[in-house]
């Protein structure tokens, strides 16, 4: 129970960053003062902002509802994260731009099966993902030396596609919690040229893989080390790792249109030498309504699938049963995501988003899925790949939206103003195969200008018997295998 | 009902000289005259905005707007703390927003409330009123005014219908009156302390009343503005918001 890291260093970071970036500016010349010395010389000035949040949860483990092992998993968790966003102009041309979290955090609770269906509290333990750690969300050095032309390098989260809670198109940054969009600020490590110009935009980047970080930095990018870590971990391959971009987008018509290439090797998938083809779409129409539509083509999958005779008592090792078996299998498997987003006269929002992957699980890959989790529970052990969230090197999140099966609808609506401080929304994210899904409720108080109080809730609805999975004469869906049976978050961030 | 119709008739009557005076502007003179006070051709300005809301607290908005040679509009936003870092832009009918914390830019519609504050993006950034209204003078109820009566003719204006007073003297906004398609008053605008930035008159104070609300107003105050800029075509597209 002992904090590992004390409150108060954190704090006092943010309150001498607070103290010392107050400035004032009444006039366009203060401003433009602020860029140029008297002399009119290129003089390089700071901008800070950030937070300082602070997330304690709490959730309802049920061991029972899950094939999943909940041992790591903490009834309460205390999140205290200090945010630094510094951007450094260097005349009116360079500037280099963080946006850095610290972050401890802790759980505590911890509940196992007990062997008759109900739970039993373990001893607390130290849990890897549950340590402090430093999450450069962007880090980059931006140079525009023609208003035509501009070079990035670093750590920057760029996001192309016209999705709203979730972006099939995006191969580039670590994934995002649909169900809070304030959670979706890390990116991933690049070097970018842009082209801008009035009416279309030429980019292409380079990416490579972060293949090993430590607190949220990276030690080996690319290709793996010719020699093992020091706990013993030996390199997976002699493979580079990267991706390579492409897109161009046009303002055509009132409609943002983009269009994607990626060609990547081993980059957060199996798929090697690959080339994949997407493109977005996003207009008003009638005003008021907006529609978007966001799509990926490529040949084979890199998912990973069951092995349906491991997954039925062949013999095998669980451990290695999930593996990319549709990663060549020249098959087409589009992703498309098709929404629309509308704002009523009482300011509240509505979108409403629907995914199609032609390459989730069918009914029996997803039976086999189950099974082989059954599998590797009786025996102790987990699938390796077993889809799951995670960090990623960015900040910690409340749940990722790592579809397995074919279609999914979002629902996401927020009333602000229900009194003047104080909002209302939530988020449904349900799995139209078997219905079952996730409800976040949100209600959010802007106490001050600088203060933002929330309360979240987080219910998997577990479904109804039809499109449900029977292992072991228990019925599953796909969000009945998340580990608990609701969750409560209350968060307070404080601006400066 | 009938003494109401008379009356309305007489003074409709003695109103039609004065419209038709030739020393007077003519409505779409006006309409124009309106466009070049209050969005003039390029410029550079620092505003504030403060929004009184029902619980007789408010909220203070700083930012910064940039308009281009060719009518597209970019705002940076630097008060409160929570919107530092957000920008805006239009360019035709088309606006956007650029999120900090979601580091993307979102699709907007012109009638949605700018920063949840009683103008929408359309009062703000979209101030080209003779492109988007028709426009046709009626008698008004104060002598040193003339009244404008502004219906919409694209789908991408801000209101149904505007009635728009023009001070006589100096030829500035006094007070405007905006509807929906229904009738129904949405809100009220005045507009006062007309100040003299960089050779150009204006009001530099405009006090926005949500009608529908009835402690709800917000105030939009021009701290500076400079004008005849050349600003690069490249501050006025999506991929530069963020930068």
């Amino acid at each position: 129970m002992a904090l590992r890291t004390p409150y108060f260093l954190l704090i006092g970071l943010l309150w001498a960053l607070l103290t010392g970036s107050a400035s004032a500016q009444e006039s366009l010349d203060d401003l433009d003062a602020a860029k140029k010395g008297d002399s009119g010389a290129k003089k390089a000035t700071a901008e800070v902002n950030g937070y300082l949040d602070n997330r304690f949860q709490y959730s309802y483990i049920n061991p029972g509802s899950s094939l999943l092992s909940t041992v790591n998993q903490p009834s309460l968790q205390e999140i205290l994260e200090g945010n630094i966003q510094l951007k450094i102009n260097i005349g009116s041309k360079l500037f280099i731009y963080s946006d850095v979290s610290l972050i401890y955090q802790n759980g505590w609770l911890f509940y196992d099966k007990d062997g008759m269906g109900g739970r039993v509290k373990i001893d607390d333990h130290d849990v890897a993902t549950l340590r402090p750690f430093v999450v450069p969300s962007e880090l980059f050095v931006s140079l525009t030396p023609k208003p035509w032309l501009n070079l990035l390098v670093g750590k920057k989260r760029i996001i192309w596609g016209s999705g709203l809670a979730f972006n099939p198109t995006d191969l580039i940054n670590p994934p995002k919690d649909p169900t809070d969009p304030n959670f979706q600020r890390a990116g991933q490590w690049v070097a970018r040229i842009e082209l801008p110009f009035e009416k279309f935009t030429f980019t292409t980047l380079f990416a490579p893989q972060v293949l090993y970080q430590q607190n949220g930095l990276p030690f080996a990018m690319l290709k793996y080390p010719d020699y093992p870590l020091a706990d013993g971990t030996k390199p997976a391959d002699d493979s580079y790792h990267y991706l390579l971009a492409a897109r161009l987008y046009l303002l055509l018509f009132n409609t943002d249109i983009n269009l994607f290439y990626f060609f990547s090797n081993k980059y957060n998938d199996s798929f090697e030498n690959t080339s994949r083809f997407g493109g977005s779409f996003s207009r008003y129409f009638f005003t008021d309504y907006e529609l978007h539509v966001e799509a990926l083509f490529q040949v084979g999958s890199g998912k990973l699938y069951p092995n349906h005779q491991c997954a039925n008592g062949g013999l095998c090792n669980p451990q290695t049963a999930l593996f990319a078996s549709k990663l060549s299998d020249g098959n087409l498997y589009p992703r498309v995501l098709v929404g629309g987003r509308t704002q009523f006269r009482d300011e509240s929002t509505l979108s409403v988003e629907y995914y199609y992957q032609a390459d989730g699980y069918s009914a029996q890959e997803f039976e086999d899925y189950l099974r082989l989790l059954s599998r590797a529970q009786m025996a102790g052990i987990s699938p390796a790949g077993q889809p799951a969230g995670g960090t990623n090197g960015s900040v910690p999140q409340r749940f990722t939206f790592d579809p397995l099966r074919r279609h999914y609808l979002i629902v996401s609506y927020n009333k602000p103003k229900i009194r003047d401080d104080f909002s209302v929304g939530a988020t449904l994210i349900a799995g139209l195969t078997d219905l079952s899904g996730t409800l976040s409720p949100t209600v959010s108080w802007n106490a001050q200008e600088w203060l933002t109080l929330s309360l979240f809730g987080f219910v998997p609805i577990r479904g109804i018997p039809v499109g449900t999975v029977t292992v072991n004469d228990v019925q599953y869906s796909e969000y009945s295998l998340l580990p608990m049976d609701f969750r409560f978050l209350f968060e307070a961030r404080a601006y400066y | 009902m009938l003494r109401f119709a008379t009356t309305s008739a007489l003074l409709f009557c003695l109103s039609v000289p004065s419209l038709a005076s030739a020393a007077d502007p003519t409505a779409a003179e006006l309409l124009k005259r309106y466009d070049a006070v209050m969005s003039p051709k390029t410029f550079d300005g620092l505003m504030v905005m403060v929004a009184h809301r029902q619980d007789d607290t408010t909220r203070t908005y700083k930012f910064r707007a940039l308009k281009s040679q060719d009518d597209k509009i970019r705002t940076w936003f630097f008060e409160p703390a929570a919107a530092k870092g957000q920008e805006m832009l239009r360019v035709e009918d088309n606006m956007w927003v650029y999120m900090p914390n979601l580091k993307r830019a979102l699709r907007l519609a012109s009638r949605e409330s700018f920063q949840g504050g009683d103008f929408n993006n359309g009062d703000v950034l979209r101030v080209n009123y003779v492109a988007d209204y028709t426009v046709k003078l009626i008698p008004s109820d104060d002598a040193t005014t003339w009244l404008l009566d502004l219906t919409a003719k694209t789908k991408e204006a801000a209101y149904d219908r505007i009635k728009l007073w023009m001070t006589k003297d100096k030829q500035q906004p006094a007070k405007a009156e905006y509807y929906a398609a229904s009738g129904k008053m949405l809100r009220s605008a005045k507009f006062d302390d007309v100040k003299n930035f960089h050779g150009l008159e204006r009001p530099a104070h405009i006090t926005m009343k949500n009608e529908l609300a009835s402690k709800r107003y917000t105030e939009l105050t021009t701290l500076d503005m400079k004008l005849d800029l050349d600003i690069p075509a490249q501050k006025f597209v999506l991929d530069d918001l963020g930068r």
